[in-house]
């Protein structure tokens, strides 16, 4: 089990994650936009974020950056949740500390749980 | 060796020759270019040539000391070449006890018949001066840029020759062998330089109705075409290029005047284009995009052409932009069903009803803003294709816009904002296709809804001319300037709604110009960012 925190303004999609996460036994927040992400995991020092690249206030490459800049958050695994492939963005999380990338659209909700099972 | 007065007075004579022929040539060019194939205009021409080496012989015989014979050759060369009728001109010298011969490759002619023109010139050369030339395979290692070639027998002396030969108009040769003061010969070289460059640029005028019909096709271009010759002087700009480097005369200093232009820049720009020799490349120069393009045109031209690309880029960043704008549209509710489909199957025992319920309604939603998505997509399609058919019908588009507008009144007003419909008492008649004329109307409605948060939609009909303008005024977000001209384009959405709830393709207001657009009409919109939008539209007025 693991505490996860969740960035992602579809809400729809965020909804089924969280939900086929918890049925796997693990600590969901959720959260619609970027803003708040760095604050939030300080807070609840989660073991893993999930992160969007897309979001509409906040580009999630920029939260990756604070993340990583922060003693607080800098050790917590981030994955980053990309919706079309955007491999040059990709390539960038990687190399700024990203643990991995799920593309949204071709993975299902059992492959995500899976990968973050391997990551507890 | 005559006494050195006499020498000087010959000397004398001699440049005066030069600078007489120079004068000659240039008056008589335009009379040239008229009458190509005089034969009293050829004669003359020849004579003057004629006095032209004899003036060489005279040299030849004063002068004590070999000089620079290849720039000498050279340049008589260029000199010959540059007048009309001798199409073809070439020189013969001696050096190191070896028979120098060349003979100039006019412009277009073939190699192989280059070769039978060389051989032939060399026959006649033979034959006028006695001179053995034994076998003519030397000529086989003749190219374009190799065209001096070294007859190894020379026997006797060689004598100047100019005459008209067989069809080839005329072939000049210069005999050098016994040049001799290098000073001297210096100046007679540069005289003969400056009369070649006098000359060529008079004839590079051609008549005045040429160059005008020349300079008319160059300025419509829609390149910049810019002629620079030797290092950095400009001799040639169309109108094109004119403005875009503010150039207002030439020749000038390329250099000095990129320098003038570019003045945050320096000489970068400069130096960048001619780094580009025979390449292709692109330049930014102030807000733009250029794509410049240089050619070696040979005699140390280069034929820069350039091409303002930034519209080209512009287009091409939205087309990238919208494909994935659509692919996003497109993939984001089906990842949803895909996924809720997923969890549906998979962990069905653990599910609670109301999740199953709640994910079916997902499924559901994103099913239809999918269904929605494709057909505007195909509304989009159809209405830009030709065989879009409109059903125009004579209507009191009062009366019209207050109905279709009032069905929208309970949705705003439940989100607490003021919604106010102002349209004249008396009809105002137009004829439209009213199905397709409330799907302008309830667009531009429902985006004001997305976009307002508080305060007022107001919809107004007025009399503006000859044509009705119905204009949606609402105080919601407003938009950027850059924002405000890309908004009837594909997918271009005019922000985030103000609700999630809200959904957008994109394409409606790419749809609702169509339509107005084909009624006759425009649709325009002013705004003004955080404070609110007016989109309107005009329709022609009809009478009942």
């Amino acid at each position: 089990m693991a505490k996860i925190l969740l960035i992602e303004d579809d809400l729809s999609i965020a909804k089924l994650y969280k939900t086929e996460l918890e049925l796997d036994g693990h600590n969901v927040t959720h959260l619609e936009n970027g803003a708040k992400t760095v604050d939030t995991a300080k807070a609840e020092t989660p073991d893993i974020i999930l992160l969007d690249i897309q979001l509409p206030d906040k580009d999630g490459l920029t939260i990756l950056a604070d993340l990583k800049d922060d003693e607080l958050t800098k050790n917590i695994k981030v994955v980053m949740l990309t919706n079309y492939a955007n491999e040059e963005n990709v390539e960038k999380a990687l190399n700024m500390g990203a643990e991995d990338f799920i593309p949204k659209h071709r993975i299902v909700p059992q492959e995500l749980s899976a990968k973050v099972n391997s990551m507890v | 060796m005559l006494p050195e007065p006499i020498l000087y007075f010959l000397l004398f004579l001699l440049l005066f020759l030069v600078v007489f022929l120079a004068l000659f040539a240039y008056s008589y060019r335009s009379k040239l270019l008229q009458t190509f194939k005089n034969d009293e205009d050829l004669s003359q021409d020849i004579s003057s040539y004629k006095s032209l080496y004899s003036f060489n012989n005279y040299i030849n015989q004063k002068l004590d000391k070999i000089p620079s014979i290849d720039f000498f050759s050279k340049s008589l060369l260029t000199v010959l070449s540059a007048v009309p009728q001798f199409t073809v001109s070439g020189t013969v010298y001696v050096k190191d006890k070896n028979l120098y011969f060349t003979v100039n490759k006019p412009v277009n002619l073939p190699d192989s018949e280059y070769k039978i023109l060389v051989r032939d010139c060399v026959n006649y050369f033979s034959k006028n001066t006695k001179i053995d030339v034994g076998n003519l395979n030397f000529l086989e290692t003749l190219t374009e840029s190799k065209n001096t070639i070294s007859i190894p027998s020379v026997k006797g002396n060689v004598k100047f020759s100019l005459q008209k030969v067989e069809d080839v108009p005329v072939l000049t040769f210069v005999l050098t062998s016994d040049l001799k003061k290098e000073k001297d010969f210096k100046k007679l070289v540069l005289l003969a330089t400056e009369d070649y460059l006098n000359l060529s640029k008079s004839l590079k005028t051609f008549s005045n109705q040429d160059l005008e019909f020349v300079s008319n096709i160059f300025n419509s271009f829609s390149q910049g075409i810019l002629l620079v010759k030797g290092h950095n002087k400009l001799i040639y700009a169309n109108k094109l290029a004119k403005d875009t480097f503010k150039i207002d005369s030439y020749p000038l200093d390329v250099e000095l005047a990129f320098t003038k232009v570019f003045k945050e820049d320096k000489s970068g720009i400069f130096k960048t284009i001619f780094s580009t020799k025979s390449k292709k490349q692109n330049i930014n120069i102030f807000d733009h995009t250029y794509e410049v393009n240089s050619q070696d045109l040979g005699n140390s031209i280069l034929l820069i052409r350039f091409i303002d690309i930034t519209n080209d880029l512009k287009i091409e960043k939205l087309r990238v932009d919208n494909t994935n704008m659509m692919v996003h549209d497109l993939r984001a509710p089906l990842t949803v069903i895909k996924d809720a489909a997923d969890i549906l199957v998979k962990r069905d025992s653990q599910l609670k009803k109301s999740q199953k319920v709640d994910m079916l309604e997902d499924i559901k939603g994103s099913a239809l803003s999918l269904l929605n998505t494709v057909n505007n997509l195909l509304d989009v399609s159809k209405i830009e294709s030709d065989e879009f058919i409109i059903n125009k019908k004579l209507e009191d588009l009062g009366k019209f816009v207050a109905t279709k507008s009032e069905h929208f009144r309970g949705t705003v007003e439940n989100r607490s904002l003021k919604f106010f419909v102002k349209v004249p008492k008396t009809p105002m008649y137009a004829k439209f296709d009213p199905e397709l004329m409330e799907r302008v109307v309830n667009n531009l409605i429902s985006n004001a809804n997305k976009y307002t948060k508080k305060g007022s939609i107001k919809v107004t009909l007025t009399k503006v001319k000859n044509d009705a303008q119905i204009s949606i005024t609402d105080t919601g977000l407003g938009m950027s300037k850059v924002r405000k001209n890309e908004i009837f384009h594909k997918f271009i959405k005019a922000g985030t709604p103000v609700s999630k709830s809200f959904k957008s393709t994109g394409l409606g207001l790419v749809i609702a110009k169509s339509i107005v657009e084909k009624h006759g009409g425009r649709i325009t919109v002013t705004s003004t960012e955080g404070e609110g939008s007016t989109f309107s539209f005009n329709l022609p007025l009809a009478n009942k």
